[in-house]
């Protein structure tokens, strides 16, 4: 009796998380689905599963004026951003970790405290200072403000702190300076909270869609979402296929991102997660 | 009057010999400032302020005695607090089921699982909400099954009564990975025996998932509890992106009203306000947070 019980609770157990996870799937499936089929209309059950398959509207993004642009920029803003942040939170991370300077405590306590500000209220202000600083429709004016991140300057001391002191010692005995040890210990040994760090300022850079759609004006600066967002102000109810192919490109580099770094995506949960 | 001295010259002397200390923290630093402090000062000044084609004019606290009055105020903090609670709960106990289904499963099923459920929180924002907008169309693939099941469908995000807990509904979706990778790893950490004594006293599943891993994994939930409703606080690009708010403020939450009050009515100062409001909200929620996890769990 008990083992058939147990039977059917397991196919009960199956049958649940089967379909959870084909609700979750669906969305991608049918933008994938509907993107690769010509004209609009796809409403009936047969056109679950496609019989044929077009790449005419990807080859329609493609050819936009100025898709490439749009990718270059999206790159280029991301990588100076994810770049940068790393650079500057490992420093500051190691300093808060390994030295015991004066102001120092203050300092790291002004930034945990801040932490939790939520942007929005910085989103006038910010706003303002853009336009003060003429930044509006650059590429500073778009990296700069997203290069804040007291997170990270936290996440990088606790990774640092992890550091043995004995082989930042033993590297001064051996004539090292600050820079070198820098260089040549912090940074190899920090590695996994690095690359930690650089994905989430990755996904956070490149979907700051509103603070893009503020800053940017013209069609040459825009980035692939704001774009692809962009496109759906005009083609909604028009030409539903291309900007599905549109929704799928944007997301392709962080479909990338995310299939490589898997172990870091979890890592990274579990590191600023539970600490709590 | 000589200890000061003394103390102050040994300071000064620590400062010049750490020099190269504050050359590691001065870019990350002056960013911070420039960026960060000293836009929420100036957030803090412009809420007293109204903007009046030129500049911003003080007012006092007149904005805040208008948003304490205001009626479509008063409906998005409501809003927002439908959000949080539906979210909240909702979220919580999918991810405490789903996780504890998972982490007695392979490696490799487990891993495979998470990073389903935790991919829609990792992608393009925008994306995620096209695709919503077509399924939540009116002539979309959701009012298709619908028809399906005989059942009248609506356009789901023009309906004043439907637009937010359709919101909710993509929220939760995008946010529903972290809890069950957080309580997976929790869960995990339980050590074996507890469930083995229990097996031996004739649990069943159930009793095992509420009197022993519940009680175990309560500061992972509370932690979550808490980090949700910050997120249900700042939620807004997707509001933006799915209802921008509408239609009669019906799916508007703080945070977007923030952003439709600054940049589509012109009114920044009254938007600093609705920051500095949100500024204050989050902070209780945080210093609740402190509150309960001053200390960590140990098992």
């Amino acid at each position: 009796m008990s083992s058939i019980n147990k039977i059917i609770g397991k196919m009960l157990g199956y049958l649940i998380i089967s379909i959870t996870v084909i609700l979750f799937i669906f969305p991608f499936y049918w933008m994938v689905v509907t993107s690769t089929q010509k004209g609009t209309g796809l409403y009936s059950a047969e056109d679950l599963i496609p019989r044929e398959i077009s790449m005419d509207n990807y080859i329609e993004l493609i050819n936009l004026k100025h898709f490439a642009r749009w990718n270059f920029n999206s790159m280029f803003i991301s990588s100076i951003t994810v770049i940068l942040t790393c650079l500057f939170c490992t420093m500051a991370g190691y300093i808060f970790a390994k030295k015991n300077i004066p102001g120092g405590n203050v300092m790291f306590w002004l930034l945990l405290i801040t932490m939790t500000i939520p942007t929005q209220t910085l989103l006038v202000p910010l706003f303002m200072l853009m336009k003060q600083l003429k930044m509006f429709n650059t590429y500073q004016g778009l990296i700069l403000p997203s290069l804040v991140r007291p997170f990270g300057i936290f996440l990088m001391k606790q990774v640092i702190s992890t550091i043995p002191s004995e082989f930042l010692d033993a590297a001064k005995i051996d004539g090292a300076d600050e820079f070198q040890i820098f260089r040549n210990v912090i940074i190899p040994l920090a590695k996994s909270g690095i690359i930690v760090l650089a994905i989430f300022t990755f996904i956070s850079s490149y979907n700051d869609y509103f603070w893009q759609l503020l800053m940017i004006s013209t069609e040459e600066m825009k980035t692939v979402p704001l774009a692809v967002a962009c496109l759906q102000e005009d083609e909604f109810c028009t030409n539903i296929n291309f900007l599905m192919a549109g929704a799928v490109m944007a997301s392709v580099p962080m479909l990338l991102v995310y299939v490589f770094l898997q172990k870091y995506f979890i890592q990274g949960i579990t590191i600023g997660g539970i600490k709590g | 009057m000589t200890i000061v001295s003394i103390q102050n010259g040994k300071t000064l002397k620590k400062i010049s010999k750490e020099r190269i200390s504050y050359l590691f923290l001065l870019p990350a630093f002056s960013i911070y400032i420039l960026f960060f402090i000293y836009p929420l000062f100036r957030a803090f000044i412009y809420s007293f302020c109204e903007y009046k084609g030129r500049g911003f004019v003080y007012v006092g606290v007149k904005n805040y005695l208008y948003f304490l009055q205001d009626d479509v105020f008063r409906r998005i903090i409501l809003n927002t607090c439908t959000m949080c609670v539906i979210l909240v709960p909702t979220v919580i106990i999918s991810s405490i089921l789903i996780a504890n289904y998972i982490v007695r499963k392979k490696q490799i099923v487990r891993g495979t699982l998470m990073g389903i459920f935790y991919f829609p929180g990792v992608t393009s924002i925008v994306t995620i909400c096209i695709v919503w907008k077509w399924i939540y169309n009116s002539e979309g693939i959701l009012n298709y099954f619908l028809s399906l099941l005989d059942i009248q469908g609506i356009n789901w995000l023009g309906n004043p009564s439907s637009a937010l807990l359709s919101v909710v509904v993509v929220l939760i979706y995008i946010c529903i990975g972290m809890p069950i990778i957080l309580i997976t790893a929790s869960i995990g950490n339980i050590p074996d025996c507890f469930y083995e004594v229990a097996s031996l006293e004739g649990a069943t599943n159930l009793q095992k998932l509420i009197y022993i891993t519940l009680p175990l994994i309560k500061p992972t939930i509370l932690y979550l509890a808490i980090i949700l409703t910050i997120t249900s606080f700042r939620a807004f690009i997707f509001v933006i992106l799915l209802t921008a708010g509408g239609p009669y403020y019906s799916s508007s939450v703080i945070a977007s009203y923030l952003a439709n009050t600054a940049f589509e009515c012109g009114q920044f100062g009254k938007a600093s306000t609705i920051g500095i409001l949100l500024l204050i909200i989050i902070s209780i929620l945080t210093l609740i947070q402190y509150k309960f996890f001053k200390g960590s769990v140990e098992y």
